[in-house]
């Protein structure tokens, strides 16, 4: 049966043009609220991720490595690069007072593997004393990472089963991890004999810069955790003081950049979207309010057939509510077309760690959106349907408008 | 029986603009329509019959004075039970052009049901029937004629089977051979006992009504 919304049901299709620009306006409120949240928290996503795998409170590496600045390339940028000290500063460190876990990292660059088109770096972990990598690696597979078995980052191109050839030394890969939203992704993970034994074919084959070095005997960085009785800057300082040729980073300074940028593309994602919805919303008063004057006569005339003030401001609210969910909705489609298949290009474009939520999320965030939107055109019409309930028919249909 | 009885109303407007503020539209005066009578009420532009014709429909309350239908004072009602008062008893056909465009030519007729979660299209076929646009049925509101717009909004005014027929200037955009339409259906419409209440300025009007009534600068007279 027909009732009330049947008219506002009828004015949306018959004023196509009108209908559609709220849409577009309402598809941009949510467009603007849906993309920002996901991308803000896609960004906050990929910092944790980062700090999580970083997982130490501080690197030990060659003091050249900073210098080079090859070190935050390789854990931050995702590039390829290694550099090498005597692995016999493990041990001289590992008996320094707050040193609580410590666990060496070894890196090497590919020049041209089987599973990339662009060379891969390769980290490797001591699994016997590792408390950053094999956590991580243990929530995308259980097996064990055995002699010439190695695991891949999440964007690689390479699978579970696949042979892949590095300096000549075939290795299998037994793993994928989950995507992190980082560096990581892009890297490959095998165990301190295994890249020994890469290190070595690199060497013999004349393709790594350290010409004259023990492979077995060489790490590139060293990751300690603090024990609960220490401060981690005593420690941090004490490396720092008694081992020129070493250099100690707290982590979290290492990734302070990107938090500063992390909290520039917030604050720009908020006040982009301040700016949309107070832009957006001005001109859907505006078009709602044109809206009431342009049918006065017609809600005059509606008053003489007996709708009361009520049915009026239903009548008005039913089309701002209806056009703004529709366009919320589409503005939420739109946000899932541009940002999930994009997320790759606009992490690459940002060159910060993206990681998108996961699907609960991206709903919570969805129908978040979709109701901002919904809430911004029932206000609108709200505004119109007060107005319109204040019409004067009488004086309207007298001077027959 | 349903007497419609104004009692000493009064209609003034507050005016910015003018030398007074306050402007009377219609002077203080008494009106009675019998059930089953069509009166007309004649006066030159501005003279005041359409805001007298709105205060005895419902749609604009007098500054003074009641407006009983029977016994009930219908400005006594608040806004939803007095609209819900004129869907069900007051037919109401207003000047000029008066079409919900975006509704076709049944759908505006059936309109004061809508309104209210109610569908007699019967109804609006016999009514359709009856006034001569029944192959109008689907057409939107500009692919009609001036006339057939006023047949088709006195079809509107008539669907909820009123009691009371308001008409304002129900001819006043038309041809000679549609005023004739028109006058001639309104007639009709009061002959089968519904009271109808005509506001016009053409002469014509005279030879169909029961009680004609003149209205100028806010005064009625006989």
């Amino acid at each position: 049966m027909k009732k009330t919304g049947f008219v506002a049901y009828k004015n949306i299709i018959k004023r196509p043009v009108r209908s559609i620009a709220l849409m577009i306006l309402a598809a941009v409120l949510a467009l603007s609220v849906f993309g920002g949240t996901v991308i803000v928290q896609a960004l906050n996503n990929g910092f944790s991720s980062l700090e999580n795998r970083l997982g130490a409170d501080i690197m030990v590496v060659p003091y050249e490595a900073t210098t080079k600045q090859e070190l935050e390339n390789i854990v931050l940028q995702g590039n390829t690069g290694y550099f090498y000290m005597n692995g016999e500063y493990l041990d001289e460190l590992s008996e320094l007072d707050g040193v609580g876990q410590i666990s060496p990292q070894y890196y090497l660059a590919s020049v041209k593997a089987g599973c990339c088109s662009i060379p891969v770096q390769i980290i490797g972990y001591d699994p016997e004393t590792d408390f950053a990598i094999t956590p991580w690696i243990k929530k995308s597979s259980s097996d064990e990472v055995g002699y010439l078995d190695v695991v891949v980052g999440n964007d690689l191109n390479a699978f579970v089963g696949d042979e892949l050839s590095f300096f000549g030394v075939k290795v299998n890969v037994v793993a994928k991890l989950d995507k992190t939203g980082t560096s990581y992704d892009t890297q490959v993970f095998t165990t301190r004999e295994t890249i020994q034994t890469l290190i070595e074919a690199s060497l013999n084959k004349q393709l790594n810069e350290y010409a004259n070095i023990n492979s077995g005997n060489v790490i590139s960085c060293i990751l300690i955790d603090v024990d609960d009785t220490h401060n981690v800057d005593e420690v941090v300082n004490d490396i720092n003081i008694h081992y020129k040729k070493l250099r100690a980073i707290r982590t979290t300074n290492m990734i302070s950049g990107i938090s500063d940028s992390l909290a520039a593309v917030s604050d720009i994602a908020q006040i982009i979207t301040i700016v949309v919805w107070v832009v957006a919303l001005g001109i859907m008063i505006v078009a709602f309010f044109m809206m009431t004057g342009e049918r006065k006569k017609e809600f005059a005339v509606l008053r003489a057939m007996g709708a009361s003030r009520a049915k009026l401001s239903t009548i008005v609210l039913t089309e701002g509510v209806s056009l703004s969910l529709i366009g919320g909705l589409v503005g939420v489609i739109l946000g899932l077309i541009i940002i999930i298949p994009f997320s790759g290009y606009i992490e690459t474009k940002m060159a910060l760690p993206f990681l998108l939520p996961d699907a609960p999320m991206i709903i919570i965030a969805a129908v978040g959106a979709i109701l901002l939107s919904t809430f911004a055109g029932a206000l609108t019409a709200g505004f119109a349907a007060a107005r319109i309930s204040r019409i004067d028919t009488g004086m309207i249909l007298r001077s027959g408008e | 029986m349903m007497q419609i009885r104004a009692e000493q109303i009064k209609k003034e407007f507050y005016r910015k603009s003018k030398g007074t503020n306050i402007f009377a539209a219609v002077n203080t005066c008494d009106f009675t329509m019998e059930e089953g009578t069509l009166t007309v009420i004649k006066g030159r532009s501005g003279g005041g019959k359409s805001t007298l014709m709105n205060m005895l429909s419902g749609i604009l309350q007098p500054t003074e004075g009641k407006i009983l239908y029977g016994d009930v004072d219908i400005y006594s009602m608040k806004d939803k039970e007095l609209s819900e008062y004129r869907n069900r008893h007051i037919g109401y056909v207003p000047q000029g052009k008066s079409a919900i465009v975006s509704l076709s030519v049944i759908e505006n007729i059936m309109l004061p049901e809508i309104l209210y979660g109610e569908s007699n299209e019967d109804g609006a076929v016999e009514l359709m029937d009856r006034f001569g646009i029944t192959h109008l049925r689907d057409a939107m509101p500009e692919e009609l004629s001036g006339g057939e717009l006023r047949r088709m909004a006195i079809a509107r005014a008539l669907i909820r089977k009123p009691e009371v027929l308001f008409a304002d200037e129900p001819t006043g955009d038309l041809d000679d051979e549609n005023t004739v339409i028109v006058f001639e259906a309104l007639r009709e419409i009061a002959n089968n006992g519904t009271t109808v209440l005509m506001v016009t300025h053409e002469n014509d009007a005279e030879k169909y009504a029961d009680k004609i009534y003149r209205m100028d600068a806010g005064e009625l007279s006989d």
